[in-house]
């Protein structure tokens, strides 16, 4: 019974995974195949791997400049999320001060701000600015959006922290500035590290935000490159898959290596968004 | 408090505080200040009240947009949950291969969202398409259609992309659930002759009925604010029957420079999301008194 109850459960599993990640396995294999091959039947696997059509991607200069964006993009951003969220949520967490709770508060509300109602201001405040088309814009408009969720997770991490801990350090002579910079974040790596990957993982997949701050073929994103590839090549269909194989694999990769952070990392943003 | 200790909380949130301020909170009022204004372009700004929000509501393709992002709620609930929720029991069975089965799963979520729009554009493409592909050689010819192209089929087929890109969330999220639930409860309805199906009738669902919910109310939330896929599949189109609120506001705002127009739909997009998100809240606070 036992045995039978395993054998059906596998090739359930089996089933559904498979469909479930045929896609994948077809944008694995498919850019190795030509155009003309994927025409003739888009189903079967290559006969002899075909490597042109990455070397064309490889060699359109804004795709490989737009992996570039993204990376300078997600880094800053995220490093200046950690570094302001980590502070407010310091000070929301150990100190008692006038106006905490409606600051806090406020500071939630921005959960639940979809991003389509400050598009135009920013957009207008860009181009006064003459931010518009420069990464600066979006590294801003993201650091913000990244806050709320940020402050909310750490603050909760930083609560948990012994009182006692700091109280001894305080004892010492160690100002506030040090208790955080090296009581509080080296104790609170885990957290942080969550609050990282998640971050990176949206910012590195944003499309709307790239798509109206960011606008010369120089400027683009991972996201828009792949997406302004697909409108011009997207007859050339084995170099645009070849394309979204290089984009999206590294990321893959990193997935496979990290995945219990990873999916606790984003479960732990949406859950709270 | 002393001083020092008064600056230091000054500092600490003067960065976070000013960028919310400045990129969050104030573009909201301004937004909502902008939809009061007729407002094309480089053309003098007019003030003119509700007259936005009036010509809004007579806009057949808002109602349109309205009526679509119904749907894909819907279709949202309907398909990524249960999916989500079968996939959550089958991979709770400690076998071997449950850790791949669960990292494929949960892969697209991994993805961008422009990389799986394109992904599925040569899916569903008419001509080498890999669906109407399989139904050539299951013998479905006449089913086979430009999906993202007919008008009938566009919204649908990218609802049938947001299920894959988006399941593995609630999988994952079901996962946590279910492997919170003490095993003992299950040894003993093994030893009252409860069979698999009835364990998952009567322990697992009444359980983890709670998280169900959140998940629904979060698809919902997720749903009324929807650009991405759509955007890269059909924006919105054709003949706007995928159009949603988002690509409307943007077409509007951004592709024809209707300000003011462009601001008054993200205003109602703002109002129906937090009225959903309210809701959400609520629910999750009731949960933990």
């Amino acid at each position: 019974m036992k045995r039978i109850h395993a054998i059906s459960w596998y090739i359930i599993t089996m089933i559904t995974t498979s469909i479930i990640g045929y896609p994948l396995l077809w944008l694995i294999y498919s850019p190795f195949k030509t155009n003309k091959d994927i025409f003739k039947n888009p189903w079967s696997l290559p006969t002899y791997l075909n490597f042109s059509s990455f070397k064309e991607v490889l060699s359109t200069g804004n795709f490989m400049n737009s992996y570039i964006n993204s990376l300078i993009i997600t880094t800053i951003s995220v490093t200046l999320i950690l570094l302001f969220s980590s502070m407010a949520a310091y000070v929301f967490s150990k100190y008692e001060f006038r106006g905490k709770e409606i600051i806090f508060i406020t500071f939630l509300g921005g959960l639940m701000i979809p991003q389509q109602s400050v598009l135009l201001p920013l957009y207008i405040l860009f181009r006064k600015l003459g931010l518009l088309d420069t990464l600066t814009s979006t590294i801003l408009v993201y650091i913000a959006f990244g806050l709320p969720i940020s402050i909310f997770i750490l603050k909760y991490f930083f609560d948990e922290i012994p009182r006692e801990l700091e109280d001894a350090a305080k004892v010492d002579g160690c100002s506030p500035l040090k208790i955080y910079w090296s009581i509080i974040v080296p104790m609170s790596t885990p957290a942080l590290l969550t609050v990282g990957i998640y971050n990176a993982v949206v910012i590195w997949n944003d499309f709307i935000f790239a798509l109206i701050f960011l606008s010369s073929p120089e400027k683009r994103t991972i996201s828009l490159g792949i997406w302004s590839f697909s409108n011009i090549q997207g007859i050339n269909i084995s170099a645009t898959l070849a394309a979204l194989n290089i984009a999206t694999f590294p990321l893959l990769i990193i997935y496979f290596i990290f995945q219990r952070k990873i999916i606790s990392g984003m479960m732990a943003g949406a859950l709270k968004g | 408090m002393l001083l020092k200790e008064k600056r230091l909380v000054v500092f600490f949130l003067l960065p976070s505080g000013m960028l919310y301020l400045a990129i969050i909170i104030f573009p909201v009022f301004q937004t909502l200040y902008f939809s009061l204004f007729k407002w094309k372009g480089a053309l003098p700004q007019q003030y003119i009240g509700i007259l936005n929000y009036i010509k809004l509501f007579s806009d057949p393709i808002f109602w349109v947009a309205i009526k679509n992002n119904i749907y894909v709620v819907i279709g949202s609930i309907i398909t990524q949950i249960p999916l989500g929720l079968f996939m959550a029991i089958l991979l709770t069975r400690q076998r071997r291969g449950t850790g791949i089965f669960r990292t494929i799963c949960f892969s697209p979520m991994i993805m961008s969202e422009v990389a799986v729009g394109v992904l599925w554009c040569f899916i569903y493409n008419p001509i080498y398409g890999l669906l109407n592909e399989l139904l050539k050689i299951l013998g479905l010819n006449n089913f086979a259609t430009a999906w993202l192209g007919n008008p009938n089929t566009s919204l649908f087929s990218v609802i049938g992309t947001m299920i894959w890109r988006f399941f593995g969330f609630y999988m994952i999220l079901f996962i946590a659930a279910i492997e919170g639930i003490p095993s003992q409860l299950y040894e003993a309805a093994e030893i009252d002759g409860a069979n698999a199906r009835q364990q998952i009738l009567y322990i697992t669902l009444p359980i983890i009925k709670r998280t169900i919910k959140v998940a629904i109310l979060l698809a919902i939330v997720g749903s009324l604010k929807y650009f991405g896929l759509i955007w890269v599949m059909t924006l919105g189109g054709p003949y706007h029957s995928s159009e949603l609120m988002a690509t409307y506001m943007y077409k509007k705002a951004f592709t024809e420079m209707r300000i003011g127009y462009g601001a008054s739909i993200a205003v109602i997009l703002f109002l129906i999301a937090s009225i959903a998100a309210i809701f959400v809240l609520k629910f999750l606070l009731r949960k933990n008194r």
